[in-house]
Parts: C-alpha cells; sequence; structure tokens
C-alpha cells in the first residue's frame, strides 16, 4: 500500500533494518567525497547494506574487495579477513580505500581512513587526514569538522 | 566513428549528470544529512508502533544524556503514573501508602517485547522498576490499554525496554559510579556482531545507600539495597533467547510493622527470567517465557505484623517460591488493505512453595491461576493517510482452591491520522482487570469471589512536527466500574488528563522538553475529587567536549496544593572517544514530591500521623564511563 501505510504498520517488523533512504543519501556523500568517479564501486559482505545499495544508482556492489573503490567492513570478522589478505598482497599496487562502521577499527589498522559509526545514540562520521594523504584524498571544506589529523 | 563520438558523448553526458547530482547532494550539506540519519535510523524507529497507544519516548541519545541509570531515573519524570515506592521500598507508582502488598499490576513491564512477570508476587515493575539500564538502548512508556498483540493479562500503562545492539554498541563498556553515602555502583558490558548472530551481556552491581527516614524511634527506616544484575541475549535472524537474573537484598523500609516503626524489616529476592522467541514463517512466531521468583522475608516488630502469612506473631521468617510459564503463538499477514494479527496466549503462575523458619507451611488450597487469551486485531489502511484499526481479546482465568474463575472481555477501536506534519489519533477502550493472586492469597475469606474492573475510556492525541519541534496534545478520560479498590461514594471512579508536549531542537547539539500534565480525578480512593498537576522542563546541551543536562520535575495538587521540584543536573566531560567522566546531582533543592506512608497503632488502633517519604534520593554521583 502506500508510503505511510507502511509506516504505521511495518516498520516496526524488522526491529534493527536501515532505513533505506537516509542511509543510501549518507553512504552516497561519504564515499563521493573518497572516489572522484560518476559510479563507485563497493565491496560489503554485510547483508543489511548489501540489501540497501542494492537499491543505489552510483554506487555499484561489488563481488571482489580487490575490484572495488571502497571496502565497507562491519565486522570484525571481515575486518580481519580484508587485512589478511592485504598483507598477502603487500606487492599490489593501489588497493581499494578501507571505511568501517565501528570506531575501533580505525585504531586496529592505519590502512582504515574512516568510520561512520554510533556513539551514545548519534551517528558520528569521523576522517585520519594523514591516512587520506596516503591515498592523495582531499576532502571537500564541509567536512573538516569530521577531520582529525591523526588518532 | 559516428559510433566512437557517440560513446564519447554518452560518457560526457553521464560526467556532466554526475557532477551535476554532486553538487546538488553538496548542496544539502553533510550536517543537515547527519541529522536526518540520526532520526530516521534511532533504533527508536523501528519499535515506535504506533497502534499500541500514546507514546512518551526516552531515546538513546536522551538516556545519555540524562545520564539515567535506572529506570527510576526515567520512570520520576513521565507524566500520569509517577515514580513512587511503597512501604517495602519496593517500586510501586500505584501504592496509596497504606497496608497493601502491591499494587502497580495494572503497569506491565517488557524487555525486548516480552514480559517481565513476577506472576504470584506481581508485575514485573515490582524488581524491575529501578532496574540499572545500563543494557537498554531505549524506553517507551504507552499509556492506555496496549495493542493486544503485546499483552498476555491487561494493562493501562506499558514499558517497553529495548536493549542495544551490537552492530551499534559493539565491545565493551566499563561504567563506575560512586556518590553520596557510600553510593556505588558497577556495570560492565560486552556485545558483538558476527556473521550468523550477535550477543550481548550485561553484569552490573548497585550497593545502593539511601536516605534513612525518621519514625520518631532510635532507629530510622531504612531502604538501603544491594543488587546483582544479569543480562543476557543471543540472538540470529529468526530467533532470540534471553537470560536475566536479579538479585537484590533490601531493607525494606517499614516493611510488615503496623506502626512503621520494625526491629528488623528485610527481604531478599532471586528472580530468573528465560525467554526464547522463533519466527517459524512468514506469518508465524511462536514465543516461550519463564519466570522464577524467591522472596526471603525476615520481619520482626514488638507488636504483631501486617502479612496474615505471620498469622499475628511478631516475628516472620518465611520464604516463597513462585514460577511464571508463558507461551505465545501469534499469527500475523497482510491482506489487501488489512493488516491482520491473531493469536493465543497462555500463562501458568503458581506458587510453588512457601516456608516458615525453615517449614513447610503452605496451607491455602490456592495455589495456581491460569490465564488463556484469544485475542484478533485489524489494521485497516482507510487511505495512504488512515488507518482505522480494531481489537478484541477475551481472557479466560481459572484457580484452584474453590476460587472462581474469570472471564475478560477487552475492546480496543481506533483511528489514526497521519501527514508529513499532523497526526491524530482517536481509541475507545473497554478493558477488564481481575484481581491479582497474591492479594487474593493473603486474604482468601475476603477475596474468595471478586468481580473484575471495568474500565471505560476514550482518549485523543493531536501532534504536529516540523524540523525543529513537536507540539502534542493529549486528551484522557476514563471511567471505572466495579473497582477492585473500594471507594467510599457509590459513584464510578472517573480520571480525565491532558498532557502537553513540546520539544524543541536548537540545533543538533542543544535540545529542550517541556511536559505539562494536568489531572482531574473524581471518587478516588477517600477522596471525592483530587486535581493533580506536574510539569517537566529539561535541557540538553553539547559544547565541545562537554555534554549538559538540567531537568526539573514539578509536582503539586489538590490535597494540599504544595510545590515539590526535583531538580536534576549533570556535567560530562568527554575527556576523549572511550573515556566520559561526570559529575551528576539529582533532587539537588531536596524538594522532591514525598507521599504518605500510613501508620495504625495496633494496640489501641488509632491512626498515627503519615510518614511523608520522597522515593528519590538527594545524591551526588561522580560516574567514570570507559569503551572498549
Amino acid at each position: 500500500m502506500k508510503k505511510i501505510f507502511i509506516l504505521l504498520i511495518f516498520l516496526y517488523g524488522n526491529l534493527y533494518a536501515l532505513d533505506r533512504e537516509s542511509t543510501l543519501k549518507m553512504y552516497y556523500q561519504i564515499f563521493s567525497a573518497l572516489v572522484s568517479k560518476p559510479m563507485i564501486h563497493v565491496f560489503t559482505d554485510d547483508k543489511e547494506y548489501k540489501e540497501v545499495f542494492a537499491f543505489s544508482k552510483r554506487m555499484i556492489l561489488s563481488d571482489d574487495s580487490e575490484k572495488s573503490d571502497i571496502v565497507l567492513i562491519t565486522n570484525r570478522s571481515t575486518f580481519s579477513k580484508i587485512m589478511r589478505e592485504r598483507q598477502r598482497d603487500v606487492e599490489k599496487g593501489e588497493k581499494p580505500i578501507l571505511f568501517v562502521t565501528d570506531y575501533h577499527f580505525l585504531k586496529l589498522s592505519t590502512d582504515v581512513v574512516g568510520a561512520f559509526y554510533w556513539r551514545k545514540g548519534r551517528s558520528q562520521l569521523l576522517f585520519i587526514k594523514n591516512r587520506l594523504d596516503e591515498h592523495n584524498i582531499t576532502l571537500p571544506k564541509e567536512y573538516k569538522d569530521f577531520l582529525v589529523d591523526e588518532l | 566513428m559516428g559510433y566512437f563520438f557517440g560513446q564519447k558523448m554518452i560518457q560526457k553526458s553521464l560526467v556532466f549528470l554526475w557532477l551535476l547530482s554532486s553538487s546538488t547532494i553538496n548542496a544539502q550539506n553533510v550536517g543537515s544529512i547527519l541529522q536526518e540519519y540520526n532520526k530516521k535510523n534511532d533504533l527508536s524507529q523501528k519499535t515506535i508502533d504506533e497502534n499500541k497507544g500514546h507514546l512518551v519516548l526516552f531515546t538513546r541519545e536522551k538516556l545519555e544524556k540524562m545520564h539515567a541509570k535506572t529506570l527510576k531515573d526515567v520512570f520520576k519524570t513521565a507524566p500520569v503514573i509517577y515514580y513512587h515506592e511503597n512501604r517495602y521500598g519496593l517500586p510501586d507508582p500505584l501504592t496509596t501508602g497504606a497496608f497493601e502488598p502491591y499494587r502497580s499490576n495494572f503497569i506491565r513491564l517488557y524487555v525486548d517485547g516480552v514480559e517481565i512477570t513476577q506472576g504470584w508476587m506481581g508485575s514485573g515493575l515490582m524488581l524491575y522498576g529501578d532496574v540499572n539500564i545500563d543494557f537498554v538502548d531505549h524506553i517507551e512508556f504507552y499509556y492506555a490499554v496496549p495493542s493486544f498483540e503485546a499483552a498476555v493479562e491487561p494493562a493501562y500503562l506499558t514499558i517497553f525496554l529495548y536493549s542495544k545492539d551490537p552492530k551499534r554498541d559493539s565491545g565493551g563498556k566499563l561504567d563506575l559510579v560512586g556518590g553520596s553515602r557510600g553510593h556505588n555502583s558497577q556495570s560492565i558490558s560486552y556485545g558483538e556482531q558476527k556473521e550468523d548472530f550477535s550477543y550481548m551481556v550485561n553484569f552490573s552491581h548497585t550497593n545502593a545507600k539511601r536516605e534513612t527516614i525518621d519514625n520518631g524511634t532510635s532507629t530510622s527506616l531504612s531502604r538501603d539495597f544491594e543488587r546483582t544484575q544479569l543480562f543476557s541475549y543471543i540472538k540470529t535472524e529468526d530467533q532470540i533467547f534471553h537470560l536475566q537474573v536479579m538479585k537484590k537484598n533490601t531493607d525494606s523500609l517499614a516493611g510488615m510493622s503496623w506502626d512503621a516503626t520494625p526491629l528488623v524489616s528485610q527481604i531478599d529476592y532471586l528472580n530468573i527470567h528465560m525467554d526464547y522467541g522463533i519466527d517459524l514463517s512468514e506469518y508465524w512466531r511462536a514465543q516461550f517465557a519463564y519466570d522464577w521468583l524467591k522472596t526471603d522475608m525476615l520481619q520482626a516488630d514488638e507488636l504483631p505484623l501486617i502479612w496474615s502469612d505471620a498469622l499475628g506473631a511478631n516475628t516472620f521468617n518465611g520464604e516463597y517460591k513462585n514460577s511464571t510459564y508463558t507461551a505465545e503463538l501469534t499469527y500475523k499477514e497482510t491482506i489487501g488493505n488489512s493488516r491482520v494479527t491473531a493469536g493465543i496466549k497462555g500463562r501458568y503462575k503458581e506458587l510453588d512453595s512457601f516456608t516458615k523458619d525453615g517449614q513447610d507451611a503452605l496451607v491455602s488450597p490456592f495455589t495456581n491461576e491460569k490465564i488463556a487469551t484469544i485475542f484478533f486485531q485489524d489494521q485497516y489502511a482507510l487511505s495512504d493517510q488512515e488507518l482505522l484499526t480494531l481489537g478484541i481479546s477475551y481472557n479466560h482465568i481459572s484457580r484452584n482452591g474453590g476460587i472462581e474463575d474469570d472471564s475478560l472481555l477487552q475492546l480496543r477501536l481506533g483511528y489514526i491520522y497521519t501527514s508529513d506534519h499532523w497526526s491524530y489519533k482517536v481509541y475507545l477502550y473497554r478493558a477488564q482487570f481481575a484481581l491479582e493472586p497474591l492479594v487474593r492469597y493473603l486474604d482468601l475469606p475476603a477475596y474468595q469471589d471478586v468481580e473484575p474492573q471495568t474500565t471505560i475510556a476514550v482518549t485523543q492525541e493531536l501532534a504536529y512536527s516540523n524540523e525543529n519541534y513537536r507540539l502534542r496534545l493529549m486528551l484522557l478520560l476514563m471511567q471505572d466500574e466495579d473497582g477492585l479498590v473500594k471507594n467510599n461514594s457509590e459513584d464510578d471512579t472517573k480520571y480525565f488528563f491532558t498532557i502537553v508536549n513540546y520539544d524543541y531542537d536548537f540545533d543538533l547539539n542543544n535540545k529542550m522538553n517541556l511536559q505539562l500534565y494536568y489531572a482531574d480525578y473524581k471518587n478516588i480512593g477517600n477522596v471525592d475529587e483530587l486535581e493533580d498537576i506536574s510539569g517537566y522542563l529539561s535541557f540538553t546541551n553539547s559544547y565541545e567536549d562537554f555534554d549538559f543536562y538540567n531537568g526539573v520535575v514539578w509536582h503539586s495538587n489538590s490535597l494540599d496544593w504544595k510545590n515539590y521540584f526535583d531538580l536534576t543536573s549533570s556535567v560530562s566531560w568527554n575527556i576523549d572517544e572511550d573515556l566520559t567522566l561526570t559529575l551528576k546531582g539529582q533532587n539537588l533543592l531536596d524538594k522532591a514530591k514525598k507521599t504518605n506512608l500510613y501508620r495504625v497503632d495496633p494496640v489501641t488502633p488509632a491512626i498515627l500521623p503519615p510518614l511523608q517519604i520522597s522515593p528519590i534520593d538527594q545524591r551526588i554521583t561522580l560516574e567514570l564511563e570507559y569503551l572498549f
């Protein structure tokens, strides 16, 4: 049925589902600041994010983390797996940008350039300048409040 | 050549469109997109059920800013039914201050959608009314009769606590609090999202050192307690299992003493709750819950005790054990414009044992109660903005020991209108409530057969919201027939409530909430008319690494029009992303609402002047939070 009917009845069905519209808007805002391409290839193995990104016209889901522009990491096991792969392929040239949804992962590896995470009921966006520099990324001015030189 | 030229043109067009769309998105700055994301992805947005009734919501952000450590910190700001404690020092908002064992069974408490009940001894509120809420993400208070989907037994107020999600709160948290009179608490949580499941564990310990109450003797009344609490769950996409354990050793205030001068007054509780829920298919869900409570009572007075199981003695050393088993099967399906929900629920409450001085003393023939419930609800979309809701629930309560059965019929009819800015709700209810087993058990001859209470109500809510503020007006009109608590008057008890809320966001970091409440009661208790007024004003502010909270709760009523103020303030220093230090003061003016605790001289038996007690202690605390 219509949108509001859905809001009234179905919203509470999936307890922790992401709101699609605002999530797509937020992540496109973040990723387009990191990657200057009309189409951004994103790898994630998180089912919930995959379901949301599948509706994006500008973010294309990638099956291969190596061939993506950005790897979005949402859990510890994926984080460990990606880190192992990066160490193994240390010789390889350009690597995808790592972005995470957990503040702890920012501390665990200097390869991660930023995080969009929850803290005390509020979402937080954070980029690390010296890590962005390694990828030759300069963020637009509006991100200056979300940028720290280092952790 | 033409093909190549065409390809180039398409590529250039795509790049142009991308640049155009990028600049359009950037025009909406990152701050406003973030604010929109915050609002729409707050976990409360996933659990709020507009059809459950009239909501007062405490979001995670609000709870964090308030530095609410227990449900009591939140409950004390809620309108209509204020937080109170009874003569045993237990959370009992509906207490009259007289000699009843427990009176707040009309308030029901849920954790992650599953009711916590103490079964035979009363509502789950009895122990969970001041539960440590470090495991909680957000809290919903629903006024008036809730949707039948949630309730096994009827209620006027339902409180839903929703736990934190490891996807947002992964890792650990250590919380240490120390404060006035040696009050202290420690809490540690850990949660993790795995590939196929997630789990969370919270363990807390509270050593509550509370203000004592002068009762005119050399031994003041004590209500200190020591509580150890475990909350845990493990869940997959379609299954969830909770385990909660609480051990609470209390100094039980006046306890069983008629004149509130006990020589010994201690009650220790050990409570276990387990539940398991599974989505059997897209339409079917099954849920099972088990609650167990052990109550050890040690009471002594110079004169005979109130408690009937003391059999007129002046000491009582008794232990009760009781179990509650609940099973539910619900079916949900959308058929055309209808969202149909139906189900059956069963609950079995049993008094397992009662021992006195270590000997079996269970002689009452009344030891169990069975509740069978069947319900049907339809939410029918009249248009894309209007919803009609209809519900019917039938409960059959059977009891052993020759106690008469009860059949309860609940009806609920509602209309909801929602547009981008406006919303309107109206409900008509007929609800019935039966007398709780403990009250009946303690005075079986008097309560052999008690008519259920029937309540008729009409409630309305009108709200307007835009980007910066939300304004809401709630009107509730209720009438009790055949009240379980007898009035002096022949007439029915009538209630009229109105609540106004105004929430204003100055910006992302600065917010204000105002709540005003007025009630007019007719024929309540021993009073022909009672007017009751309260207000709650709070400000939350953030500046650089500091967060501030200031909130004041004001109460007054027509009994004496005395004004009570409970001022709570806190300042937090976010030292870094993982470490926060908070200084908090509650009831800073020492003028929080007091209520009467009635006393009788059991010898004469003259009525003694009541004690005036506030459930809110004046307390300063220092808190350290560490995330890892």
